[in-house]
């Protein structure tokens, strides 16, 4: 049974991320598992009595629905937890090197943090450029698509 | 023609990037997180130490030396994301250019009236945004 909810659940985890965002994923989890899924029968009778067993039919490679809210939620969650950054003192617009004090490799990383956290490359070119969270939300919201 | 530069990066650009590259090659070769975050931690320090080297010709040759070790380290197959160069989906969804829809057949795009109506009307807007910031064009359009 725990084999099962632990294979249940590595099918259904889109990219492994930093353990973090679990509160705005569980939802789309949980509407991934429930669509591809179907009861399987238990031939074995003696051990185990009828369960309601469920394993997926199939495993498409999609993202995860996004929309503009969730972008944020998951952008400011990721620099919140970053311990170079105060939660007090971060905005959307709070600039990162002139208000929250970050060095350029600091950058580097915070922007490493979001390629992990969406599961795209940003190139260097266009990393130098986020230095705010509102513009690497409309950078994500841009690449993904994502009008509402 | 590859050797031709194109792009002029700062100093700090070239370092972030080493940064980058570096970060990404260790998160390669440790798979488990918590040994990946304690040697990225001391990967920043030796960063970090040379942070204020003022003479740009040390720091340039520190900056060659990282290249080096980079180069010496590499994974042999490091982890990409899908859509990155490199990476399993790297192309495989090709989105047509805009132009491909005035090739269609009239029978097609009648069935979507208001769009090409909209199209039409936003041609002739770029056309008449191009005349104004560039000019007419002097030679006759083929």
């Amino acid at each position: 049974m725990a084999s099962l909810g632990r294979c249940v659940r590595l099918i259904t985890r889109v990219r492994p991320s930093l353990a973090l965002a679990s509160i705005p994923r569980a939802t789309t989890i949980g509407c991934l598992h429930t669509l591809n899924t179907r009861e399987c029968t238990v031939n074995n009778k003696s051990l185990l009595p009828t369960l309601n067993k469920t394993c997926s039919v199939r495993n498409y490679s999609a993202k995860e629905p996004l929309t503009l809210d969730m972008i944020q939620q998951r952008v400011l969650l990721v620099l919140k937890l970053y311990d170079k950054i105060s939660p007090e003192k971060l905005t959307m617009d709070s600039h990162f090197m002139q208000d929250l004090g970050l060095d350029s490799l600091d950058h580097v990383e915070v922007i490493m943090a979001m390629e992990d956290e969406f599961g795209f490359e940003i190139p260097d070119g266009d990393a130098e450029k986020l230095l705010r969270p509102a513009d690497i939300i409309r950078y994500v919201a841009d690449k993904e698509d994502i009008y509402d | 023609m590859s050797f031709l530069q194109t792009e002029i990066f700062t100093h700090s650009r070239r370092v972030c990037s080493l940064y980058k590259r570096a970060v990404r090659n260790i998160e390669a070769w440790y798979d488990q997180r918590p040994m990946f975050r304690y040697r990225a931690v001391l990967l920043r320090a030796r960063f970090d130490e040379n942070k204020n080297v003022k003479d740009l010709r040390v720091a340039q040759q520190l900056l060659d030396e990282g290249e080096k070790e980079l180069f010496s380290q590499i994974h042999y197959q490091p982890r990409q994301f899908p859509h990155s160069p490199g990476g399993v989906a790297c192309g495989r969804e090709v989105i047509p250019p805009d132009w491909v829809l005035d090739y269609w057949h009239p029978m097609e795009k009648a069935q979507f009236p208001e769009y090409f109506a909209r199209r039409e009307q936003r041609k002739k807007e770029y056309v008449e945004w191009w005349e104004k910031t560039y000019g007419k064009p002097t030679e006759p359009a083929h």
